[in-house]
């Protein structure tokens, strides 16, 4: 793997490892590989770690390590991770993209200049992938965003979303869990929550993973989010 | 045999030294504000840091009731502690009796007091912690009130210590390290921000600390890739006035960071009421390591202090400054 990562010390208990200042794929392949490779070594004294595009932090417990051997381990697994998604699963997801659910969709649809049935296809078509979770719980910041979806964040956040809502603004794509006041549009609303808080990893996709959304009736959404609520992954492997 | 809670003020939670393992999820590491108090406490409880949750106090102050026997700590830069009415320092650890209350009020500085009790606690870990972070309904309970009741087995007493050293947080300078965008900012901007005197804005919470003073430039824009966020990351907006992210921080943020305060320096703006003039103090890991060590001698040093006659002048242990103040 290419060496071209720095690390900085984030004060006395954790560290910074920048792999690059752009998102590019090869640069968050690369990172999530770092991550897989720290969550898999399980280095002595790191008590949590978090890959984002670029970048992973890891934060250690100083009485029991330091930074100069954090960073020797992670040097280390920098030369040796292979930055192939191995484990990465693709992923059906039901979604309902009614009114009714989606808040937003015919404000967002006017600002794009398309029909909701156009911006529905456009969002359904494609093939996102988790790119990080991040801002709250469960919240997946998801890559594969087609351009004709673009528009500004609101200028101002607004009271909370829907829990598990298909979210665009940014010309980025999101999912996200439990609702919280955002600047972002809401064009849906997943039937698979992604955060799962009684179970051990308490989400239902890894990052890396890539999503697919089919859009289902407004009573068939109702129906398999209700089984979702109850336990069942309602999402399915493709 | 039950703790009950008879009044709460707002934002009153069970925390203890956050969540790990899980910010790659977006979960949020939270827990309590000073890690110095909180430790010191678990200290004078006998506990490992972590074993047992503390209620952390805000400025409503709170008041408890025991429907049994138990040894309690209470641990504050200022705040008052009341037994049955009696009133006792800011940081003290008491018996009390089935029905005795206890008060815990705001005084004259601090923002957090700190409660724990001999006791376990009939709760389940929520992802490992019994920390509480509010804004996205992760932790045990939900912000305590007046009527919550949680049950509770107390451990044996403890001797009372009602003469305690007055826990004393020092000046109101940060030590920072430099941040990973500190290249966002240009030499001037960097002076500045060691240079220039910060007051602590009102809008501070337990996400952050907003300081307000002459803005900092931005040499190229003021948008970054999002990335992880350490406890105590300097994060500065576009508006060019610093925020000092804390316990209840998001896991990821998207505008530059200019430095990282160290961390025994954290409990110093956790601490602080907004109004206070803060100082950042550029200093190296090694100066962050040395505080750190010399701050867990005087935290020793504080909990086996023989017991003073007069609490509040004769001593005062600074556990922030330590030896190496400064770089």
């Amino acid at each position: 793997m290419l060496s071209t990562w720095h690390a900085i010390p984030l004060a006395d208990s954790a560290v910074h490892i920048e792999i690059g200042r752009s998102p590019s794929p090869d640069i968050q392949a690369r990172t999530r590989a770092l991550a897989r490779a720290i969550s898999e070594a399980k280095l002595p004294g790191v008590i949590d770690h978090l890959p984002s595009y670029a970048a992973v932090l890891l934060r250690y417990d100083p009485d029991k390590t330091d930074y100069a051997s954090v960073v020797e381990r992670v040097a280390t697994l920098i030369e040796s991770s292979s930055s192939a998604d191995a484990h990465a699963q693709h992923w059906r997801v039901p979604a309902c993209y009614d009114p009714r659910v989606a808040q937003d969709i015919a404000e967002a649809a006017d600002l794009l200049g398309l029909s909701t049935d156009a911006l529905v296809a456009a969002h359904t078509g494609a093939r996102f992938e988790i790119a990080l979770y991040g801002f709250a719980p469960g919240w997946a910041y998801l890559n594969g965003c087609p351009d004709a979806l673009s528009l500004p964040r609101r200028k101002q956040p607004r009271p909370p979303t829907p829990d598990d809502a298909l979210m665009i603004a940014g010309g980025q794509a999101m999912l996200t869990a439990r609702s919280m006041p955002t600047g972002w549009y809401v064009i849906g609303r997943s039937a698979q929550p992604p955060l799962a808080l009684e179970a051990d990893p308490p989400v239902c996709f890894d990052v890396g993973d890539t999503l697919q959304f089919e859009a289902v009736s407004f009573d068939d959404w109702c129906a398999l989010y209700a089984r979702a609520q109850a336990g069942e992954r309602v999402a399915t492997p493709a | 045999m039950t703790l009950i809670i008879n009044k709460a003020g707002p934002l009153t939670t069970l925390q203890d030294l956050g969540r790990s393992g899980y910010l790659r999820y977006g979960v949020n590491q939270s827990g309590v504000m000073d890690t110095v108090a909180a430790r010191l406490c678990w200290g004078l409880l006998e506990q490992t840091p972590g074993e047992t949750p503390l209620i952390e106090v805000p400025l409503g102050g709170l008041q408890i009731q025991l429907a049994c026997t138990a040894s309690v700590a209470v641990v504050s830069t200022g705040f008052s502690v009341l037994h049955n009415g009696e009133p006792h320092g800011a940081s003290v650890r008491l018996t009390l009796q089935a029905g005795d209350r206890l008060d815990i009020k705001a005084g004259a500085s601090g923002q957090f007091a700190y409660l724990g009790l001999h006791a376990d606690w009939a709760i389940a870990p929520v992802l490992g912690a019994f920390a509480t972070h509010l804004r996205s309904g992760v932790g045990p309970s939900g912000a305590l009130k007046a009527g919550d009741r949680f049950a509770i087995t107390p451990r044996a007493t403890l001797p009372e210590r009602t003469k305690l050293p007055a826990l004393d947080h020092g000046e109101n300078t940060l030590r920072a390290v430099a941040g990973p965008q500190q290249d966002f900012f240009d030499e001037a901007a960097v002076a500045q921000f060691y240079d220039q005197a910060w007051t602590l804005d009102a809008a501070s919470d337990r996400m952050a600390s907003a300081l307000r003073g002459d803005p900092l430039n931005h040499l190229k824009g003021f948008d970054i890739l999002s990335d992880g966020i350490a406890f105590g990351a300097v994060q500065v907006p576009g508006s060019g006035q610093p925020f000092v992210l804390m316990a209840d921080r998001g896991t990821t943020g998207g505008y530059p960071k200019i430095a990282t305060v160290i961390s025994s320096d954290l409990p110093r703006i956790a601490q602080a009421r907004p109004g206070t003039v803060m100082r950042f103090n550029a200093c190296t890991l090694e100066h962050a390591n040395a505080a750190r060590h010399a701050q867990t001698e005087s935290m020793k040093a504080w909990l086996s202090a023989t017991d003073t006659v007069d609490t509040q002048t004769l001593m005062s242990h600074n556990l922030i400054s330590g030896v190496t103040d400064g770089t």
